[in-house]
Order: C-alpha cells, then sequence, then structure tokens
C-alpha cells in the first residue's frame, strides 16, 4: 500500500509536471490519490496499459505526446483517464488559472493557435517516436 | 379504498400538463418523486472553479468523472451529483446493428422526469412538420389552442425572426436570451447576406426556449450562470416541477409522491390500480374513473406490455440521436468571454434541399473545459492552450431529423423486467456538405471528419411506442389516447407520438396531454 501510495504520488508529480511545468500542488496529489483509490475506472486496466503507464512514467517519456496516439476503440486508454483526471483535477482547484483564462483580442488568438499547433506536430512527432521505441500498447 | 375521477402516473411534461387541463377535479397524480440527494453550492461556474472545492465541483463520490473511461457511459447533463437522481428509474439497454451494447441506462423517477435535464427548447408543430414526417391522424390546429395556453403558463423566451415560418407564430414572446460574441457575428453576416431563402438554404435566428429573461407569473429569471450541466433546470428554467409545485400549492391535485404503479386492470365502472410505496415496497390498491399514463414512451410501453404479459412482443421505438458539428469562427478567435450565457445559441434550418432538418447552435462555456480535451486530436496540454484562445469563437451544431418507426429499431421487455432496444438502423446525416457550404458563407469553418452521431436513445426524444392512429391495431392508441381496446386507460405521453419531425417534441408531447385531458373530461362517462 505504501509502495502503492508512493508510486501514484510520483506519478502524479511527474503527469502534473508535464502537463503544467511546475510542481503538483499538495491537494492536487492528495485528491489524485484519493480518485485512484475510490474510481473504478482507475482501477482496471490490461496489462498492456499497465505496462505502458510505468515505462513512461520510470523512463520520464513525453506522456501528452503518446496519449493521442492510444486514443482508439471504444474505452480510453489508462493513460488518457489518468491525464485527464490530471485536467479536471487542475481545472477544478482554483490554482491552476489557465484553465477558463481565455486568450483575449483576435490576434493574439490566431497566434496561440498556430502556435500551439507547431509545438503539437513536434510534441506528435516526438510521441510517435518513443511509442514505436518502446513498443507501448 | 380511494377512488378518483382521474388516475394521472407521472409529474413528466404529459403528467402535468394533463394536471393542469384537468384542475378542479378530483385528480390524483402517482408519482416516485425523486429529489435531488446533492447541491450544487455555488451560484455561477465561476464561482465554483475559483473556490478550489474539487468535491463540490467533481462529485463527492466523483461523479462528474464517470466517463473517465468510457465517453458515452453517462450522458453530459447526467452527470453532476445534484442531477443524479433524474435517471434512477427503470433500467434498459440499447443494442446496436452487431448485437454490441451501445448504452445503459435508466428512466427518470425524478419529480418532473427528464425534463429536470432538458435543454428547454419548447417548440411547436405545424401541419407542414406533421405532414413532412408523416402518419400523424390530428392536424397541428388540434394542438394550436393547447400550445398558446402552454406558452403562456410557461413564459417562451425568443424573437420572431426569420425561423418564425419554420418554429410557428407565438405570441407574447418574452425577449431571447443573451447572445454571445460569436452569435452576435453570426447574425450580422447573415443579415448582411440573406436573401429570401437565407444564405446557401440555411435559415437562422434566436431559439424560443422555456427561459425566463424577465420575471413571468411569479418565478423569476434566470441569471445566465452557466450552470445548466452541474443542477437540475430550475429558478427560471420552467421544468414540469414548478407546474406541479405550483399545483400542490393551489391544493388542486392529490399528490402520492414515494409511489409507482404496479398494474393496473381496467373494470366496466372504473379501473383498479396496483401501487407500491417505493421504500417499503408495500403495496395498495386505488381505484379511478380512468387512468392516464405519462411515464415516458419507453416507461409506458413497457407497463403496457407487461400488463398484457406480452414481454415478447416487440413494439416500434424511434428517437432523435442527433449529429454534432464543432463549427470555428476565426473572426471571433480571442473574443472576451461573457460572464453569462446560456447554452443554446441559435436555431437554424436547411431549407429548400427536402426534408427540413433543425440545427441547434450550442455555446460550450458551461461545460468543463476538461470535458472537451479529449475531442481535440492534439496532445491535452496543448489542446487546453488551443481551447483558450478558441473558445470564443466556437460553437458546437447539434442537427436533428425526422424520425420514423423502422423495422430495424424497436423495443420490447426481457424476462427480468428491464427493455431491451434493439436499434439496428442509424441515419447519417446527409447534408453535411450544403451545412457546411452555408456556414463557410457566415465565417464558419468545420470538417465532415468532426461530425458525430450520438448514441441511441442519447437525445432523449423517445416516441412511437404505442402510436395513435384512426383505427388502431393491438399496441396502438386511438388519437384521445386510449388504449386500442379500452375506454378508460389512455397514454399521454410520447408514446403516442407516430413520428418526429426535426423539431424536439417536448412542447408537442404537453399539449397532446393537454387535448387528451380535455377529451377525457368530456368523454361523457
Amino acid at each position: 500500500m505504501i509502495s502503492d501510495c508512493a508510486s501514484l504520488t510520483h506519478e502524479a508529480e511527474v503527469l502534473h509536471r508535464q502537463f503544467f511545468h511546475r510542481d503538483a500542488p499538495h491537494k492536487l496529489i492528495e485528491c489524485y490519490l484519493r480518485a485512484h483509490a475510490e474510481l473504478p475506472d482507475l482501477a482496471h486496466a490490461s496489462d498492456d496499459e499497465l505496462r505502458t503507464v510505468r515505462v513512461i512514467i520510470d523512463k520520464n517519456l513525453d506522456a501528452l505526446g503518446i496519449e493521442p496516439w492510444l486514443r482508439a476503440g471504444p474505452e480510453r486508454h489508462l493513460l488518457s483517464r489518468k491525464l485527464l483526471l490530471t485536467a479536471y483535477l487542475a481545472e477544478c482547484d482554483a490554482e491552476h488559472r489557465e484553465f477558463r483564462q481565455e486568450v483575449t483580442g483576435r490576434v493574439r488568438g490566431l497566434v496561440q493557435l498556430c502556435w500551439s499547433s507547431v509545438r503539437a506536430a513536434v510534441q506528435l512527432l516526438k510521441g510517435r517516436f518513443q511509442k514505436a521505441m518502446y513498443g507501448l500498447l | 379504498m380511494d377512488f378518483f375521477e382521474y388516475i394521472i402516473i407521472g409529474s413528466g411534461p404529459a403528467g402535468v400538463s394533463a394536471a393542469l387541463k384537468l384542475e378542479g377535479t378530483d385528480t390524483c397524480m402517482v408519482d416516485v418523486g425523486e429529489q435531488p440527494s446533492a447541491s450544487f453550492p455555488f451560484t455561477s461556474l465561476d464561482e465554483a472553479l475559483a473556490s478550489g472545492q474539487v468535491g463540490d465541483v467533481l462529485g463527492k463520490h466523483w461523479e462528474m468523472l464517470s466517463n473517465l473511461a468510457d465517453p458515452v457511459r453517462c450522458h453530459p447533463k447526467l452527470r453532476a451529483q445534484a442531477v443524479r437522481h433524474v435517471m434512477q428509474g427503470e433500467s434498459f439497454q440499447v443494442i446496436g446493428a452487431d448485437d454490441n451494447l451501445l448504452v445503459r441506462g435508466r428512466g427518470s423517477f425524478a419529480a418532473g422526469g427528464m425534463a429536470n435535464a432538458w435543454g428547454a427548447q419548447l417548440l411547436r408543430y405545424t401541419d407542414d412538420d406533421l405532414s413532412e414526417a408523416g402518419d400523424w391522424p390530428i392536424s397541428a390546429s388540434e394542438l394550436t389552442r393547447h400550445y398558446t395556453d402552454l406558452e403562456t403558463h410557461i413564459g417562451i423566451s425568443g424573437e420572431l425572426d426569420d425561423m418564425a415560418a419554420f418554429l410557428g407564430h407565438t405570441d407574447n414572446l418574452l425577449p431571447p436570451v443573451p447572445s454571445v460574441p460569436v452569435t452576435n457575428y453570426m447574425l450580422d453576416r447573415y443579415a448582411a447576406k440573406r436573401c429570401s431563402n437565407g444564405v446557401s438554404g440555411l435559415r437562422i435566428g434566436r431559439p424560443r426556449l422555456a427561459v425566463l429573461t424577465r420575471p413571468h407569473r411569479g418565478r423569476p429569471a434566470y441569471d445566465f450562470a452557466e450552470t445548466e450541466f452541474f443542477t437540475p433546470a430550475s429558478g427560471g428554467i420552467y421544468t414540469p416541477r414548478d407546474t406541479l409545485s405550483e399545483l400542490r400549492q393551489r391544493g388542486k391535485i392529490h399528490y402520492l409522491g414515494g409511489h409507482k404503479l404496479i398494474a393496473f386492470r381496467e373494470h366496466a365502472d372504473y379501473v383498479e390500480i396496483e401501487i407500491e410505496v417505493v421504500k417499503s415496497r408495500q403495496r395498495e390498491t386505488i381505484r379511478a374513473k380512468h387512468l392516464l399514463l405519462g411515464c415516458g414512451a419507453m416507461q409506458t410501453a413497457r407497463l403496457v406490455l407487461l400488463n398484457r404479459a406480452q414481454t415478447g412482443a416487440s413494439l416500434p421505438f424511434i428517437d432523435h440521436p442527433p449529429t454534432l458539428l464543432p463549427v470555428f469562427f476565426p473572426a471571433r478567435f480571442g473574443s472576451r468571454l461573457p460572464q453569462q450565457s446560456f447554452p443554446i445559441q441559435l436555431i437554424g434550418t436547411l431549407t429548400g434541399n427536402g426534408e427540413r432538418d433543425m440545427i441547434s447552435f450550442y455555446y460550450p462555456a458551461g461545460m468543463l473545459w476538461s470535458d472537451l480535451l479529449p475531442d481535440i486530436p492534439l496532445p491535452m496540454n496543448l489542446a487546453r492552450s488551443v481551447l483558450a484562445g478558441m473558445i470564443g469563437g466556437m460553437l458546437v451544431a447539434q442537427i436533428w431529423e425526422i424520425s420514423r418507426p423502422s423495422q430495424g429499431n424497436r423495443m420490447r421487455v426481457e424476462p427480468d423486467g428491464t427493455v431491451r432496444i434493439d436499434y439496428r438502423e442509424t441515419q447519417i446525416y446527409s447534408k453535411l456538405s450544403l451545412l457546411l457550404d452555408a456556414l463557410r458563407r457566415l465565417g464558419g469553418f468545420s470538417l465532415p471528419g468532426l461530425a458525430s452521431m450520438s448514441p441511441p436513445s442519447w437525445g432523449f426524444h423517445h416516441a412511437a411506442t404505442l402510436p395513435m392512429r384512426l383505427d388502431p391495431e393491438p399496441f396502438e392508441t386511438h388519437t384521445d389516447g386510449r388504449l386500442w381496446d379500452s375506454r378508460r386507460i389512455r397514454v399521454i405521453d410520447g408514446s403516442v407520438l407516430p413520428s418526429l419531425p426535426a423539431k424536439n417534441h417536448s412542447l408537442t408531447i404537453m399539449a397532446n396531454a393537454a387535448r387528451i385531458a380535455e377529451q377525457v373530461k368530456l368523454c361523457g362517462y
């Protein structure tokens, strides 16, 4: 149980840092642990999914770049669920104002869109490469 | 044993509308009447997110995350903890063409029924709608007076604009709900380019909503605080609960809450009804001269099949699973988001290209952004960043089409009493390229690949399980709502609608229930 808790804490820290480029607030980690204890959707996963998440966390691979390549089928991949959980917790914890903080100004909006698209292309390529290299399913 | 003139089962749109028409008579409403077990303790979504109270926003038991693994497990408007009570009734499952389970759901035992989560679009059917959809044994004019009475009772906001011909005439409209910048942009472009037939056949206008933009008959104006995905419709959004509490306050109805209908038996002079106290499972019998069933198309049909011991029989089932299409208006990217908004911003229809559809344009600000991230084919961190620049210039078109009974889509009751719907035929929206072309002219862009179809039963516009006919056969109804072989048992809900025009059917269910209730009063026995 202690090792579960420690590895989940580490997982939350890694995913949060990749998502928001800063350390996860203590409260978010607490909620992340509680959600894993209470939500069946986070408890049931295939061996492939468990291995994929473990490899990504252990080797600090680009979880966000890999995740879109794992979106297939009616059910979401375990990695998608964990990233989505991180997003929901961040959106509701009042410490991540980047959620619901719109970019105002048409030019800024378009520039942000273009810049995000370029970054996305690079991140997706990196994710595709890492997925193939480590045989992530 | 209690004896009433009329017993109505269910407090949804049909039940309360019939009760309103029967006001002043000896009427009893039998209803489970579930109430919310949790509340949303914030006045706006902004306040909720700024509070940092994760449990109050996502739910004490993570209700908002019930779609974490399966995106279609629970309808987005039924996830929040304060709305959970709406879908706790009898269970049903929808089976697809490959015998795969598409949806597992439940009917509603809530006071006010599924309308607690409705979008509040209350629209009239016109004769054009009925003839286009087909098989209606009554004309729209038979509903007109009831539409007018209900609109006065409820209070409808909207505007007499280019959509008036499509939506039908309504007097005394309240001002429309506040429009957001992208809506104003689309309307301005439309006004500049429109001709008598709209823009490339697309007509748009403001929606007709049961949403109060100013106080009406003692009910307050709606606060537009973007909480529609977190609380049952209330306050300035009309639901049948409003009418129910009004009738109860006036002492005009005998309300038997906490009870559900188990069985009914028709005698020459009365109907005997067996009901069960939901908590104790204790059963009792009451009698009435007339029984009016208003439990919804699926549950009323289930009760009738069980009553006739015909669980093997299959009945028609129709639905309105909408096609969803995100539309982007680059000219409004970076718009400052308004503090207040309502999801349904515009309504439209494509004309001159065969059958008319209905398109509702939704503004997604009332949802959590995290709900939208998995639908954007980008890494989630960048999807969030893209959304921040884009959301002010984004609408989601929800496209509804005419729906008719088919051999492939049927409902029946399993031996264990659950409803099974075989949904083997789905309609693919055929006018997507025309719609995309029209939207382009209004500055909106999308791609055919972004269109997705909701699962069957997702739209909650169920109908036609016991369709009304001039000369009904078994498991059909007379035009006055009576079951094919009955004098005293009537169906008043969506079951009796023989086909669905593209428009929402809620107001028509209510008007038709009022029409049937009026006929019961005049039947002379």
